[in-house]
């Protein structure tokens, strides 16, 4: 590239101003403060863009303060073609334009086009150089130089270091060895989780094997209690029978205990005891009946023998006496009838006048009264028919009545007797007061009244009728003969009521209150007891006589039964019936005892009493019992704990196996492992591609390192008038030849030299690059160093070195005018 | 004599390789080396096999799977219902000090830290004499075949052992020699340890049974186990499959097609018809003739974009998972206009070495497990790898 015009519009202190670049080189001169750095700035600047605001660069960047145009254009030509680069302000270095020879613009890519990976770094670093760079010499290494060889693309440099670039990027898009949001870096940190989760997951393993570990103890301890169990079961059964059979047990024994003492008669003894007891009894039941025989015998004998003779010959009488009065209460009866009759009539007669009947007129005052009256009376045929039915009447009652106490007799039956009799008397004694009434009827009745009323004041009559007072007198007269008969009757009567009552009192008590009609047969019973009685007492007293001489004998046979029994009794030690029946009593109880003891017995084994024996009661056998009891409560609820153990180990085992957890984690780190594997081969395929790329162009570039050291040694014998022949540039430094074989370090040469050995290696690499990179040489103001004779060697390098690449030499220097060649005098144009 | 031979059951670890999965076959997955020992136990019970034989590896000790364990002891306890005695010896992923048979079934006979053997007398009265031991730790250096004894006056002798045969450096297993074993004249030896079922001899047989699920793309093909029989004073195994997913690679040519799904489709009807339709495959697609794809395309399948897409379209396929796609491209090396393959060459033997890569990766080492596995880098497939990254550019 050269650079053939340069204007600016503003720059610095720069505005408005053209700058032909026709020599070469092209030396432009100019003193301090002449704006020599701000054109060079310039230059740079519209190659490479405007210096940013930022740092020191701030004050590179050269914004006029007079002119508001920043900026300006240079005319360049690259490969024999001339392009305008105008660049004016704007972002990221400014605003390019480029225009070709025939006028086509471009902008920034078109621009890169021209200078290719060339920036303003390295351009600074290669082609341009000042004093301040030429003091750096001693800083030069192998390594910057390599890199400044491949930077500079020494081979299709500007394509492989695009690729360079590119992978470098997919590289660090991938990886960086300390970023943290790069895919790699991520999946790397991920992996790093993973691993953390999977060996918490594992820490699962050890929970597992815990657990199978606890499993196993607990089924063990299941297994164990269960034996326990087993074998304690039937000790709790062999207990409980035990519990059960204690009872039994216990009375056995006690009865074992008891059953020694006391011994008791035999079943033979007891029995003839008992037998002897029966006779005893049976002799007793005999006395006692004979006794009670005697006593009802002698309870018979009560009466004396003689009374019952007097009360036999008494009783006849009584019985004669009684047939008597039976006879004649028959009588009596029928004299109550007619007694009867008589009131009735009577009554019939008192009803007939309602007045209290006066007495009956005698025959004298009838007659006075039939005078008076002189009337007669009608009733006499009645009267006498009466009479007559009457009497045929008591024909039947005679006849009857004697006809009954015939057959009275006959069959000695004393009632019909007396009845026959009375019956006959009281017809006999009806008939007469028949008699006696019909005569009494008949009355006259007479009327003449105050002879009557006086007659009636006279004789009670003035409460009747006088007419009926004749009539009367025969009811009168009737009345009174009543009355008379009745009164008769009732003595009778009552005569034969007391012998009646004497009667009852002589005879016996129990049949005083009976009717006299059942007297005589009574009586005649007794007499018959009586009789009874007396053969009673015969066969009485002898009877007495043979149970006096059984008693005698059963005297005898109860001492000797007695006897009998004593001598027993004493051997059982009672002494009397009431103590054998308690002995009886004790006995049978000892007895069923003893059959209660076999059965006890009987229900117990030998292998029962021997592990009863064991105990001393029966609170023992509980307590082991109830020991047992615990331990088999305790072993069930071990049991029951150790299952639940088990259960619950399982179920965590069963959890911890299908918790799938761990194989998904396992898995997914292994998928990611593979993910990172891939990121990691391309990403190293991107590192090796790079690194690759910058070995073979190091290689190609590597060619040319040698014809650069050639050329600085040219250029270092020519600056140096051949005083030096050789250059090594070593990783360690750089070393120089002598003339005369001598080797110096850069150290150890003079500051100029050191110079004119930088200035030859520079030149000479830009030589050698030249026809990879071709740009202008701008060297500010250098060689403050150099003598003249040195200044002009320098000179005239520069002339040759310009035949390949543009040189523009800076300088302060005013003798450089003297040179007589073509100069831009920036002094000048400032002038202008 | 019948009897089952198997190893490297291990249960419950989980399949490498896989990114992405969907629920369906990480079940799948997950059950698969669960499902392949209760296949192995079905068939010992069903074929009335006279024992089992387990040479170690059963699960992984570091794993310390719950369900694992659990799963082992129950299907043990299958067999011990079935009368099915179990020989089993612990490996170098189960590495276990023995004391008796832990919470084990009764039928089970583990193998203790030193060799042991025993007899056992068959239902037609023949004996067998088997003889092994378990590790006590993660590796055993020296050789053990020592400690076998010489077959007797049993009328068959097995020899069970896990481990490798001896190489010429890193012998970690109980390394051994072929020629060691046949000299013990055993009728057969059940081996344990690598993962491929293979007979490393014939007569006498001894066997590696494989793991009966392979579990990640490095154990591809049919997994199962080894039923022994006896024929005359023989005994023959022979190899039953039991694994419900198989690692598979396929390999299909990429035909340019009118647009995307077309392209697609082709590729998962080529994959129809190429993978085994049993088990289930989880397939490592190979496409082949990527060169002459549109570069967008290529670009999809290099980004992991297109094998996404595929994945995604067959989730629901009962029989394939594609896993893995890889683009088979030539190896040559990258083209420069200005640079010659000289430089590239020089280069590569200055980037590709495990001083830089370790230089490299040394922040990444230290992380997840990484180190090994960055240790083991294969140096020339990186260089491919690389290649073909920088080839993307042509």
């Amino acid at each position: 590239m050269k650079i053939k015009k340069a204007h600016i519009d503003g720059f610095g202190k720069w505005h408005d101003q053209d700058f032909d670049f026709t020599a070469n080189p092209q030396i432009i001169y100019g003193p301090n403060e002449a704006g020599k750095t701000t054109l060079m700035a310039f230059l740079v600047s519209i190659l490479f863009g405007f210096a940013d605001g930022r740092g020191k660069n701030r004050f590179a960047q050269y914004i006029p303060k007079d002119t508001s145009s920043y900026g300006g254009s240079l005319l360049v030509e690259v490969n024999d073609q001339d392009y305008l680069i105008k660049r004016q302000r704007g972002r990221n270095g400014g605003k390019v334009t480029i225009t070709d020879s025939q006028g086509h613009q471009g902008g920034e890519q078109e621009l890169e086009k021209l200078i290719g990976t060339m920036n303003r770094s390295l351009y600074q670093a290669l082609f341009s150089f000042g004093q301040r760079d030429l003091a750096a010499i001693d800083e030069i290494n192998r390594e910057d130089w390599q890199q400044y060889l491949q930077q500079l693309g020494a081979v299709g440099s500007a394509q492989w270091d695009q690729l360079i670039d590119q992978y470098q990027k997919d590289a660090d898009r991938l990886y960086k060895p300390r970023g943290r949001k790069w895919p790699l870096n991520q999946d790397l940190h991920h992996y790093a989780d993973l691993t953390d989760k999977i060996n918490h997951a594992r820490g699962k393993f050890q929970r597992y094997q815990d657990l199978q570990a606890d499993l196993k103890s607990n089924q063990k301890i299941l297994q164990q209690a269960r034996t326990e169990l087993k074998h304690q079961k039937p000790v709790l059964q062999q207990l409980e029978h035990l519990r059960q059979l204690w009872s039994v047990y216990h009375k056995w024994r006690n009865n074992q205990q008891t059953s020694t003492t006391g011994d008791y008669l035999t079943d033979q003894q007891v029995i003839t005891v008992q037998e002897l007891q029966a006779k005893e009894k049976e002799i007793q039941r005999q006395q006692e009946n004979y006794q009670q025989r005697l006593t009802v015998i002698d309870d018979s004998h009560a009466q004396p023998p003689h009374q019952t003779v007097q009360s036999i010959q008494a009783l006849q009488r009584l019985k004669e006496r009684a047939v008597e009065l039976q006879a004649e209460q028959a009588l009596q009866q029928r004299q109550q009838t007619r007694i009867n009759n008589w009131q009735h009539e009577l009554t019939t007669i008192k009803d007939r006048y309602h007045h209290p009947l006066p007495a009956p007129l005698d025959s004298r005052a009838k007659s006075e009264l039939t005078q008076l009256l002189n009337t007669n009376s009608v009733s006499r045929t009645n009267d006498n028919q009466l009479s007559g039915d009457l009497s045929r009447a008591s024909m039947f009652g005679i006849v009857g009545g004697f006809v009954l106490f015939i057959i009275g007799l006959l069959v000695n039956v004393p009632f019909i007797t007396a009845l026959g009799a009375i019956m006959a008397f009281a017809t006999v004694m009806y008939l007469y007061y028949q008699r006696q009434g019909s005569h009494k009827n008949s009355t006259t009745i007479k009327d003449n009244l105050p002879a009557i009323n006086a007659f009636g004041q006279k004789y009670g009559l003035q409460d009747f009728p006088p007419t009926q007072w004749l009539m009367m007198q025969g009811d009168l007269q009737r009345a009174v003969e009543l009355v008379s008969q009745i009164k008769t009757a009732m003595q009778d009567q009552q005569r034969y009521n007391h012998q009646l009552a004497a009667f009852f009192q002589q005879l016996p008590s129990a049949l005083q209150k009976l009717p006299l009609s059942s007297v005589k047969a009574k009586l005649d019973d007794l007499l018959e007891q009586r009789q009874q009685a007396r053969q009673n007492i015969q066969a009485n007293t002898r009877e007495k006589a043979t149970i006096a001489s059984n008693l005698a004998r059963l005297n005898q046979a109860y001492d000797k039964v007695y006897r009998q029994k004593m001598i027993l009794y004493q051997q059982a030690g009672v002494h009397d019936d009431q103590q054998f029946t308690r002995y009886l009593a004790q006995r049978a109880a000892a007895q069923s005892q003893a059959l209660a003891s076999d059965a006890y017995g009987q229900q117990l084994t030998a292998a029962d009493r021997q592990a009863l024996s064991r105990y001393a009661n029966k609170d023992e056998l509980m307590s082991s019992f109830a020991d047992i009891q615990k331990q088999i409560d305790q072993l069930s609820l071990t049991i029951t704990k150790a299952q639940e153990k088990v259960q619950q180990d399982k179920v965590e085992i069963t959890s911890l196996v299908e918790d799938g957890t761990l194989s998904n984690l396992e898995q997914e780190r292994a998928n990611l492992a593979s993910k990172i594997w891939h990121e990691v081969q391309e990403w190293l395929h991107y590192q090796l591609a790079v690194e690759w790329i910058n070995k073979a162009l190091a290689g190609a570039s590597a060619d040319r390192y040698p014809a650069i050291i050639r050329q600085a040694e040219k250029y270092f014998a020519l600056l140096t008038n051949h005083r030096y022949t050789k250059i090594n540039l070593t990783v360690d430094g750089i070393k120089v030849i002598r003339a005369d074989h001598e080797a110096f370090l850069v150290e150890e040469l003079s500051q100029g030299t050191a110079e004119q050995l930088y200035i030859s290696l520079r030149l000479g690499f830009v030589t050698v690059m030249s026809d990879q990179a071709n740009f202008p040489i701008i060297i500010d103001d250098g060689f403050v160093n150099f003598d003249n004779v040195r200044r002009q060697r320098m000179l005239a390098l520069l002339e040759k070195i310009a035949v390949k690449n543009q040189v523009i030499y800076f300088t302060a220097n005013e003798r450089i005018k003297e040179l007589g060649i073509k100069i831009i005098d920036l002094q000048a144009l400032n002038h202008e | 004599m019948r009897f089952i031979h198997t190893a490297d059951l291990h249960l419950d670890s989980p399949f490498l390789g896989l990114t992405a999965m969907p629920t369906s076959l990480w079940e799948r997955v997950h059950s698969s080396t669960f499902m392949a020992f209760q296949k192995i136990v079905d068939d010992a019970i069903n074929l009335q096999v006279d024992f089992v034989l387990i040479s170690g590896d059963i699960y992984d000790r570091d794993q310390q799977s719950v369900a694992a364990i659990d799963f082992f002891t129950q299907q043990c306890e299958r067999l011990n219902k079935a009368q099915i005695p179990v020989y089993l010896l612990y490996g170098n992923h189960d590495y276990h000090v023995v004391h008796g048979t832990d919470s084990l079934p009764a039928n089970v006979y583990v193998f203790g830290n030193q060799v042991t053997t025993t007899v056992l007398t068959l239902a037609n009265h023949e004996t067998v004499a088997i003889s092994g031991f378990s590790y006590d730790q993660r590796w055993i250096e020296e050789d053990q075949v020592n400690g076998y004894p010489q077959k007797e006056n049993t009328v068959w002798h097995i020899g069970m052992l896990h481990g490798a045969v001896q190489q010429s450096t890193a012998n970690h297993y109980a390394p051994f020699t072929i020629s060691e074993l046949v000299s013990k004249n055993y009728d057969y030896w059940a081996l344990g340890h690598i993962h491929k079922h293979q007979l490393l001899a014939t007569n006498p047989p001894i066997v590696y049974s494989g793991n009966p699920q392979g579990r990640h793309k490095n154990e591809p093909g049919q997994h199962g186990y080894y039923l022994v029989e006896s024929h005359g004073k023989r005994l023959v195994p022979h190899f039953n499959a039991v694994a419900g997913i198989e690692w598979s690679t396929v390999n299909v040519t990429a035909i340019p097609a009118a647009n995307l799904t077309e392209f697609e489709r082709s590729l998962s009807q080529q994959i129809a018809a190429k993978a085994k339709k049993t088990p289930f495959q989880l397939i490592a697609l190979t496409i082949e003739g990527s060169d002459h794809l549109p570069s967008a395309v290529r670009h999809l399948l290099a980004n992991g974009d297109m094998l996404e897409h595929l994945q995604t379209q067959n989730k629901a396929n009962n029989n394939w998972w594609i896993y893995d796609l890889l683009i088979h491209q030539q190896s040559s090396l990258p083209s420069m206009t200005d640079l010659d393959e000289d430089y590239w060459q020089e280069a590569a033997k200055q980037v590709f070495t495990p001083v830089r890569i370790a230089e490299l990766t040394k922040s990444l080492a230290r992380e997840a497990d990484l180190a090994d596995k960055l240790a083991a880098l294969d140096l020339e497939q990186l260089k491919q790898a690389t290649t073909q990254l920088l080839r993307r550019e042509d």
